[in-house]
């Protein structure tokens, strides 16, 4: 029967690099797709039994798979460094990928929201609007679907029906003990005000940034066994952050340290890849022209070296960002202030 | 109902229900725009149990509540607290919950396997291990088929994920058939 209900998809898609979201409208229901890659998991929301939808403005970290595709097709011209005609190319090509970066900064800390449906019964988040203007796409498109449903709420009938609500309500605290309704009990605090075991966060913390000033180190100064040292280090990020997703799985760390220990995750194997590739395609390109047999050398030398500095520090940075970010949010002052 | 600010799910005042305005939540500062529907002045009312009198007929498992309705599959009475509406239709949550009859249409599904995307990523995937796609590359073939029928995404519809993991599939196998006839002419040649 599911199959015959016609969906409306409605704005707003989280596009993460292993889990989506999206908001579909079916007649009656709003349907919230939570997909995982090879399975999606379904919620429903009645239209006649929605209450309201908050939005409310905070930072959002989000890197997408369209930012991803973004940063391989930034990455893409570095890949013919050598054939640069001028020293003009590389600037404008480090120029654009300074304005993306902090467009991103920008949008993630001025732009980003959460936005909740509330019902008698649940109070869920609603992962695929997380930026305001979808937020206001979003409310335009669902705000008429309700209205159609419950009808327009007006400030004197919501002052009337809540005076009528508690009226009717009234007569119910002198039933008996089993004629009370069953009350819907506040959701306990948000999981940052919980103490968190935070000891596999802070050690990503430290093996970025520990990683990162190692990078920095070897810039300037030559240290015997250089590859080794930057592969342990790398082994070092990568098993601190499957630690991390470990204690996420028992609960002990919060989503935001998660998502931080995937993208750590992905970017060592993206600068592995990417720097492998890189120098092969380089070598084949150098020996072609010169028509001479390529000798590899795998550990990309300074630029390599550059780039792997700065993807761990801005890890590093966000890590730090993130922790200081998610302290209780009742001792805390807000995240923006405009 | 105080609708909860959608950041640290602590009521806001009263001044921030269906204002086009940002409201600060008292408890974490987040700004918040809300949208309160009637729904949150209806509820404390309509769900609203009602004791039944002498001669009135009473719930099934509740015998101390009127019945307002009976399941449309097993026929029981059930109170507004038990009803189970779905469309036009009532049932009791026995019958739902054992997807009885009529009533397994309103037992919807919360979940669903993807078997298109699974048939589309594992010959792409295996591509960057290239010598599994000799499993890989018939396997994507031969699961496209079997699965082509099974139940999609409640959402998206189309089938195309399938097609292109056949047609990777089928590149992959027309690459390994390659392969071999370039060994097997290599090896005539070199004992020609």
């Amino acid at each position: 029967m599911a199959d015959r209900i016609s969906y409306r998809k409605l704005p707003g898609r989280r596009r993460g690099f292993l889990r989506g979201a999206s908001v579909w409208l079916a007649p009656d229901h709003l349907l919230l797709v939570n997909s995982m890659r090879f399975r999606e998991e379904y919620k429903r929301y009645q239209l006649r039994d929605i209450q309201g939808i908050a939005v409310a403005r905070c930072v959002r970290f989000h890197l997408s798979t369209r930012a991803l595709v973004i940063a391989i097709l930034w990455l893409l011209p570095w890949m013919f460094f050598p054939l640069f005609p001028s020293a003009t190319v590389p600037l404008v090509l480090a120029l654009v990928g300074l304005i993306l970066a902090l467009a991103w900064l920008y949008i993630s800390i001025k732009c980003s929201c959460t936005c909740r449906i509330y019902t008698a019964v649940s109070r869920d988040e609603l992962p695929s609007v997380y930026r305001t203007w979808v937020a206001d796409r979003f409310l335009r498109a669902v705000e008429p679907e309700i209205a159609a449903v419950q009808g327009a709420l007006e400030s004197e009938s919501a002052e009337a029906n809540s005076v009528e609500a508690n009226q009717y309500a009234a007569p119910q605290q002198t039933a008996p003990p089993e004629a009370s309704l069953p009350q819907f009990d506040p959701e306990p605090a948000p999981a940052a005000a919980a103490p968190v075991e935070a000891t596999a966060f802070y050690f990503l913390l430290a093996a970025l940034l520990l990683d990162a000033a190692m990078h920095g180190l070897l810039l300037y100064y030559s240290v015997v066994g250089t590859p080794r040292l930057s592969n342990l280090m790398a082994l070092l990020v990568i098993a601190a952050a499957v630690w991390v997703l470990v204690q996420y799985h028992r609960g002990k760390v919060r989503p935001a340290q998660q998502k931080l220990a995937i993208a750590a995750l992905v970017g060592m194997g993206l600068m592995y890849y990417i720097r492998i590739t890189v120098i092969a395609g380089l070598a084949g390109v150098r020996a072609a022209i010169e028509k001479k047999s390529a000798v590899l050398d795998y550990t990309g030398g300074p630029v390599s070296a550059k780039i792997e500095m700065g993807v761990t520090l801005l890890l590093g940075l966000v890590g730090l960002v993130i922790l200081l970010a998610g302290r209780d949010p009742s001792r805390e002052p807000p995240s923006i202030s405009s | 109902m105080p609708i909860p600010c959608a950041r640290c799910t602590k009521p806001l005042p009263d001044r921030a229900q269906g204002s086009d305005e940002f409201t600060l939540c008292p408890s974490c500062g987040a700004q918040n725009r809300v949208r309160v529907f009637p729904a949150a002045f209806r509820s404390a009312a309509a769900v609203r149990l009602e004791a039944a009198l002498e001669g009135e007929a009473a719930c099934f498992d509740h015998p101390g509540k009127r019945a307002v309705a009976a399941c449309r599959q097993c026929g029981r009475f059930v109170c507004q607290l038990c009803l189970v509406e779905f469309g036009e239709e009532t049932w009791c949550p026995a019958c739902v919950a054992a997807r009885a009859g009529t009533a397994a249409q309103a037992n919807l599904e919360t979940s669903r396997t993807l078997y298109d995307s699974i048939a589309l990523t594992v010959p792409l995937m295996s591509l960057v291990m290239w010598p599994v796609t000799v499993i890989t590359g018939p396997g994507a073939i031969v699961y496209s088929i079997v699965k082509w029928r099974a139940p999609l995404s409640l959402v998206r519809r189309n089938r195309w994920r399938f097609v292109i993991a056949i047609l990777i599939g089928l590149a992959e196998v027309a690459g390994w058939l390659l392969l071999i006839v370039y060994v097997l002419f290599r090896a005539r040649a070199g004992t020609g």
